[in-house]
């Protein structure tokens, strides 16, 4: 009996302390989410990034750009990025890891800001040792629309300026990594009968080559030629994008001229 | 209220003594070990692919991997507005500098409680609630509990309080034990860690201008209010139909079923409005506070606490009139 007066009283006196905590957690619960009261955040004044540099004992590799680098129309892989990553275990004895940080449709303005302000993407570019890119593509082509040269030309001066901050951005956040520029190919080779499109796209890859002298880090990998014959056998089911044995391409190429 | 005291008392030593609530002490210290080895797993695996355990890297990746599913144009419309929401919710965590899943126990423990709301805490609670009435009936000792010279209202009233009394017990050892058995895998601690609430989802957008910075201790707080709520609504309506129906394993079937339509239902309702009259689909009262897309478009917290008293106030009417009119017979 006294055991069960005992077991009563603690019974008793925990649920009376626990019910009303609910209660209490249950009123502010609703006030909190019904009855808002304006916000308290601020505006972080600094950005609190640590200083970290990229490490010898690991590989670490950062994608950034658009779905080129995403690996758009490859159905097993992460694109010419998961290529070179298993390339780069393959003859490095060292853990490679993955930081895919491409986006679909990214244009240089997009990637540009992304790469400026985004805290995750700033502490990865510092962790880096590989920073793998392409962009552009976007800036001056909108899939599924006609090509008019002319008009795509306009876009590429201010694209160029853009590449420029991203590529002097990339360095001042991580003077140690590589960087690699992956040129553009012509996916249009079929209907391109005069070579217009051809002349255009080398066009931009050559201003971005000359871009590229400037900084010490980067390289320029073209992959034109890779796609210029035999095109659609190189393509994914877009007929933009490549197919698996497109990127697989451009993979061991970049694994090629890092060696 | 002067023989109400010993009434209480009463039912809750016999719930004690019925060993009910060991059953969810055991349940919950075989599942929580599980749990927490899960969400290990998690985390080891994050690191293992990619190489780092910089919280802002990982939620960065995770973004970027919403943002091409978003694009991507085989992509659900109600997915798309799901990823959309958590994109701007997990970009605002990157902009304050607020770690969303920080590991720790206090961490684990908020998120097994938003997880066990719609399902796990109102299994615990039907353990005990499903027999507190039919069990009398099976057992035979209805007879001997309603021949005393007490009026039956005041029976089924101390039945009420001490299912109260419990509810809150679980809720608390639910916590506690997350808290406990996570801890020592995850550290235990984080109470003062900063979290964000106030989050409202109009449509795909997600408004921000009521977004606080709060300790994680009063989030947890809130968190447990509400869930402790939920299950006290389980709770009355299981205590119901234990009074209609006499059969410990049939009331029990009953609830199971009701509440696992309700999770089968908040997967694919989207497009159903009028089902977020149900009560299953408004369990899930702890979402609110952490900024996820309800099941529903449109249901909102107060509705769902609304909805969920109405159908508490129901059942509690239902059960008292049934009980106090029912002849007893065997």
């Amino acid at each position: 009996m006294r055991s069960s007066r005992l077991l009563w009283s603690v019974i008793l006196i925990v649920a009376l302390l626990t019910t009303s905590i609910f209660i209490y957690g249950f009123v502010n619960a609703i006030q909190t989410v019904v009855y808002p009261d304006g916000s308290n955040l601020t505006t972080p004044d600094e950005e609190r990034i640590e200083d970290i540099a990229p490490s010898d004992d690991d590989i670490v590799i950062l994608s950034l750009g658009d779905s080129l680098t995403e690996g758009t129309g490859d159905r097993s892989e992460n694109g010419y990025v998961g290529v070179v990553k298993n390339l780069l275990e393959k003859n490095e004895e060292k853990p490679v890891f993955l930081h895919t940080f491409a986006v679909d449709g990214y244009t240089t303005s997009q990637l540009l800001d992304f790469i400026s302000t985004q805290n995750g993407t700033r502490t990865s570019i510092k962790q880096a040792n590989l920073i793998l890119m392409t962009i552009g593509g976007n800036d001056m082509f909108s899939p599924g629309e006609e090509i008019i040269i002319e008009t795509s030309r306009e876009y590429m001066t201010n694209a160029l300026e853009n590449l420029d901050k991203i590529f002097a951005e990339l360095q001042s956040l991580n003077p140690e990594a590589d960087i690699i520029y992956v040129g553009l190919y012509n996916p249009f080779t079929e209907i391109d009968k005069d070579g217009e499109i051809s002349l255009f796209v080398q066009e931009w890859n050559n201003e971005v080559f000359k871009i590229t002298t400037k900084y010490k880090q980067a390289l320029f990998i073209p992959t034109f030629d890779l796609f210029y014959k035999n095109t659609k056998n190189y393509l994914s089911s877009d007929v933009y994008h490549p197919n698996e044995e497109g990127y697989k391409r451009i993979g061991e190429r970049i694994v090629k001229a890092l060696q | 209220m002067t023989n109400i005291y010993p009434l209480v008392r009463n039912e809750v030593l016999k719930i004690w003594k019925k060993k009910r609530f060991f059953v969810i002490v055991l349940i919950l210290a075989v599942l929580i070990p599980i749990f927490t080895y899960a969400q290990l797993r998690v985390a080891l695996n994050v690191q293992k692919q990619m190489g780092t355990e910089d919280w802002r890297i990982v939620v960065q990746q995770q973004i970027q991997d919403y943002e091409n599913r978003v694009s991507s144009p085989r992509m659900q419309e109600e997915w798309k507005r799901w990823y959309i929401v958590e994109i701007q919710r997990l970009q605002l965590h990157l902009d304050q500098n607020i770690d969303p899943k920080s590991p720790n126990g206090v961490t684990f423990t908020n998120q097994f409680v938003a997880n066990s709301v719609g399902l796990f805490l109102p299994l615990l609670v039907l353990v005990i609630a499903a027999d507190l009435v039919a069990g009398e009936h099976s057992a035979g000792t209805i007879k001997l509990l309603l021949t005393r010279p007490i009026k039956r209202w005041k029976v089924l009233l101390s039945k009420y309080i001490a299912l109260t009394i419990y509810v809150s017990i679980t809720v608390l050892l639910l916590a506690a034990m997350s808290y406990l058995i996570s801890g020592l895998v995850f550290g235990f601690n984080g109470w003062m860690q900063p979290v964000l609430t106030g989050f409202q989802v109009i449509g795909s957008e997600l408004n921000i201008n009521n977004i606080n910075i709060i300790p994680q201790w009063q989030f947890l707080v809130m968190e447990l209010g509400l869930a402790w709520f939920s299950s006290l609504v389980v709770a009355c309506l299981a205590m119901m139909v234990s009074v209609l129906v006499r059969s410990i394993a049939a009331g029990m079937g009953i609830m199971l079923a009701t509440l696992i339509a309700g999770t089968i239902l908040t997967n694919m309702v989207s497009s159903w409005e009028s089902a977020k009259y149900f009560f299953m689909v408004n369990l899930q009262t702890v979402s609110y506070l952490s900024g996820a897309v309800p099941p529903i478009q449109g249901l909102t917290l107060s509705f769902s606490l609304l909805n969920l008293s109405v159908w508490a106030m129901i059942s509690i009417v239902i059960s008292f009139i049934v009980f106090t009119k029912r002849d007893i017979l065997n």
